[in-house]
């Protein structure tokens, strides 16, 4: 355990925006934290970095955690060699050839303001910040949101190496379902302020199926996350449940429908 | 600490570089003029000669007081809400190093050049109001009690400016918006330095009362030419007509400009107590 | 240089490392790998390929169990066996009679996508 979250919960007036939240973080393992927009991601991940104060819960940490904000707050006057350099006496460890590895790797000019740098490029410095401080914990906010493809994609590599060289627990939002899977190895899943699905990725998919036959109202087996009735046929995403017979079929639940189905959370209906 | 203070003269350094560089203007400005005015020709002495100048030398007197309230708008003001409004305060405040520390590294750097830079200006306007007094005369006494002579002291420009920068800061903290954070401090810090200089000053200890019988005389002032009258009027004692007066002595002024610093400090601690403690519950898991 | 190129197909639903598992298998059947070859590294599959360490991990694991690859303290993971594929003469009649199935399959009117389903329940009912 690196991090432990347990009954985690921020009220704003009188409505939560997070409640009774709780899950660990492992050494070196990467967790994808999903949830649409306003499901309380943002303001799990400032609590843990410890800018936002929680209203109730514990958040129990081993290590160092660091965290790159969804919009990677910079001094905008300051170029990233002087963002190194705050990040530099801000941090009880820093790295500061993994910072500038990090910017060179992506093309980040050392000596521009961060303000006119692209917002590709500030992302990457914000990165490298994060990084310079060989956190045990590293926090990120929809890390690639502005980038470009091909960048998105050297960039979780590059993520992904890091993680596996240093064992850091990598926490990140994403938006992008598609991406998860064999990039995250745990999911975490937020809908409206709760915690409604959490685990390993690999358990999570076997422990789903999707079965489809004719129309009916209940599923053959499991219990129902998710059900779609067209004329001729229902389509029922469940959890547990032995595979059912003829005339059902058992399709294979890919992690997009798993993340979907919890999201939409269709089961009661 | 030294690494957090130069990492706030890294990241202020346009604030830094800006109240140094009006320090050093306002100084310069004062030393000139108090040249001009010790350059006045020894004939001219005690005969109001410095009118040459204008009342630009008495403007120059607040020139400390002015720049206490720049640090305490400009400096004091945005250090908190500047960084909620830019977010670097997630920033910031998501290292190794605790808000509080972060804060107290800012805190130390800035209001301890602001300090250093205000008692400089300070020392050189007592000697600009040393030589004006000199030049005057006995004729035109300066009012010790008036607020040009009263501020002209160290400990007390040390007490409005920590007071200034602490107001700023607890303002930047409670309503984490730069502008009308620096509107409240501006308003805040005025009101209180005129509320101290108008109302309170003179009561900082118990007046002088003296009372003395109406007589056919000719009327003798009871407080004397360098006092400060705080109030007088008719009184009868046992059936007698007279008149009484409660009045501060000008040997008074030295503690009474000590009292007054004290109470700017122990407002700026309750201040700074305030800011450290807001930013010091966020809580570092 | 890798033997092997490792890729994910995010949209499948598969866990990641299965897919890994099968890709290497299916190296070894295509005779692309044989044995005494070294796998790549975790750290070069993450590299090249987006992966992450553990998926990799869970994969050489499972393959390890399956025997078909060895770890060596130090120096990698290196294929062990081989995975024996049929008999090149069964392949070839296989492939043949499936040729003349899915001939059959057109005729009575079954599309590409029929023809898939169909495998897919095959296969699936077999599973049980």
């Amino acid at each position: 355990m690196t991090l432990r979250v347990q009954g985690l919960g921020k009220r704003y007036g009188d409505s939560w925006a997070l409640r009774d939240c709780s899950f660990e973080l492992e050494r070196g393992r990467v967790t994808a934290l999903v949830g649409a927009n306003g499901a309380g991601k943002t303001t799990l991940l400032t609590m843990l970095a410890g800018v936002l104060r929680p209203d109730e819960g514990t958040v129990e940490a081993r290590g160092r955690i660091s965290f790159v904000a969804q919009d990677k707050p910079l001094y905008g006057h300051l170029d990233a060699g002087g963002m190194f350099q705050i990040a530099r006496r801000l941090n009880d460890v820093w790295h500061q050839q993994r910072a500038e590895s990090w910017a060179r790797r992506f093309d980040v000019p050392l000596d521009r303001r961060c303000r006119r740098l692209s917002t590709g490029q500030q992302t990457q410095v914000a990165l490298a910040v994060a990084l310079g401080s060989r956190p045990d914990v590293l926090l990120l906010d929809e890390p690639l949101a502005s980038l470009d493809p091909v960048v998105r994609r050297d960039v979780m590599r590059e993520l992904l190496t890091e993680a596996a060289d240093t064992g850091m627990a990598l926490l990140m939002s994403t938006h992008v379902v598609a991406e998860i899977s064999g990039v995250a190895d745990s999911l975490v899943l937020l809908r409206g302020g709760k915690l409604v699905l959490s685990g390993d990725l690999d358990e999570l998919m076997s422990s789903h199926s999707r079965y489809v036959g004719p129309p009916a109202r209940t599923p053959p087996a499991g219990e129902v996350v998710h059900a779609s009735h067209h004329e001729q046929q229902s389509a029922f995403l469940v959890r547990g449940g032995d595979r059912p017979g003829e005339p059902w079929v058992t399709e294979p639940v890919t992690v997009e429908d798993l993340v979907l189905a919890h999201l939409t959370g269709g089961g009661a209906a | 600490m030294i690494s957090l203070g130069l990492l706030t003269l890294r990241q202020r350094r346009f604030a830094v570089a800006a109240i140094t560089a009006i320090a050093a203007l306002a100084s310069v400005v004062i030393v000139v003029l108090n040249h001009m005015v010790a350059a006045t020709p020894p004939d001219l002495v005690g005969a109001r000669p410095w009118l040459a100048y204008g009342d630009l030398t008495w403007e120059v007197l607040y020139f400390p007081t002015g720049f206490g309230a720049l640090v305490a708008v400009f400096v004091g003001a945005p250090l908190v809400s500047r960084e909620y409004e830019n977010r670097t305060h997630v920033l910031a405040w998501s290292q190794d190093v605790r808000p509080r520390r972060w804060l107290a590294g800012h805190v130390l750097f800035l209001a301890g050049l602001a300090v250093l830079l205000s008692v400089l200006l300070s020392l050189l306007t007592i000697d600009l109001l040393g030589t004006l007094e000199h030049v005057l005369g006995a004729r035109y006494p300066i009012d010790p009690f008036d607020a040009e002579s009263f501020d002209a002291s160290v400990p007390v420009m040390l007490g409005h400016t920590v007071f200034g920068f602490a107001l700023g800061l607890a303002f930047s903290v409670l309503t984490r918006n730069t502008l009308l954070a620096m509107g409240l401090t501006l308003v805040g810090f005025v009101g209180t330095r005129m509320f101290a200089a108008v109302v309170l000053r003179e009561h900082y200890l118990p007046p002088i009362r003296t009372w003395r019988a109406d007589s056919p005389e000719p009327y003798i002032p009871q407080v004397p030419a360098d006092g400060r009258r705080v109030d007088s009027g008719v009184e009868f004692v046992n059936g007698v007509r007279g008149h009484f007066a409660e009045f501060q002595t000008a040997d008074r002024l030295g503690t009474f400009q000590l009292i007054e610093t004290g109470l700017f400090l122990l407002v700026a601690a309750g201040l700074l107590g305030f800011a450290f403690w807001w930013v010091g519950r966020l809580r570092r898991i | 240089m890798s033997v092997v190129e490792f890729r994910i197909d995010r949209g499948a639903g598969v866990p990641a490392y299965l897919q890994l598992v099968r890709q290497v298998r299916e190296a070894l059947r295509l005779g692309w790998l044989k044995p005494g070859d070294r796998l790549p590294t975790v750290r070069e599959v993450v590299r090249a390929s987006g992966v992450n360490a553990n998926t990799v991990l869970k994969a050489y694991r499972e393959l390890e169990l399956s025997g078909l690859v060895e770890a060596r303290q130090g120096s990698g993971t290196f294929v062990k066996a081989s995975l024996g594929s049929a008999d090149p003469h069964i392949m070839a009649e296989l492939r043949e009679r499936l040729a003349g199935w899915v001939k059959q399959a057109h005729a009575a009117g079954l599309e590409d996508e029929d023809v898939r389903a169909l495998l897919r329940i095959v296969l699936a009912e077999r599973e049980k």
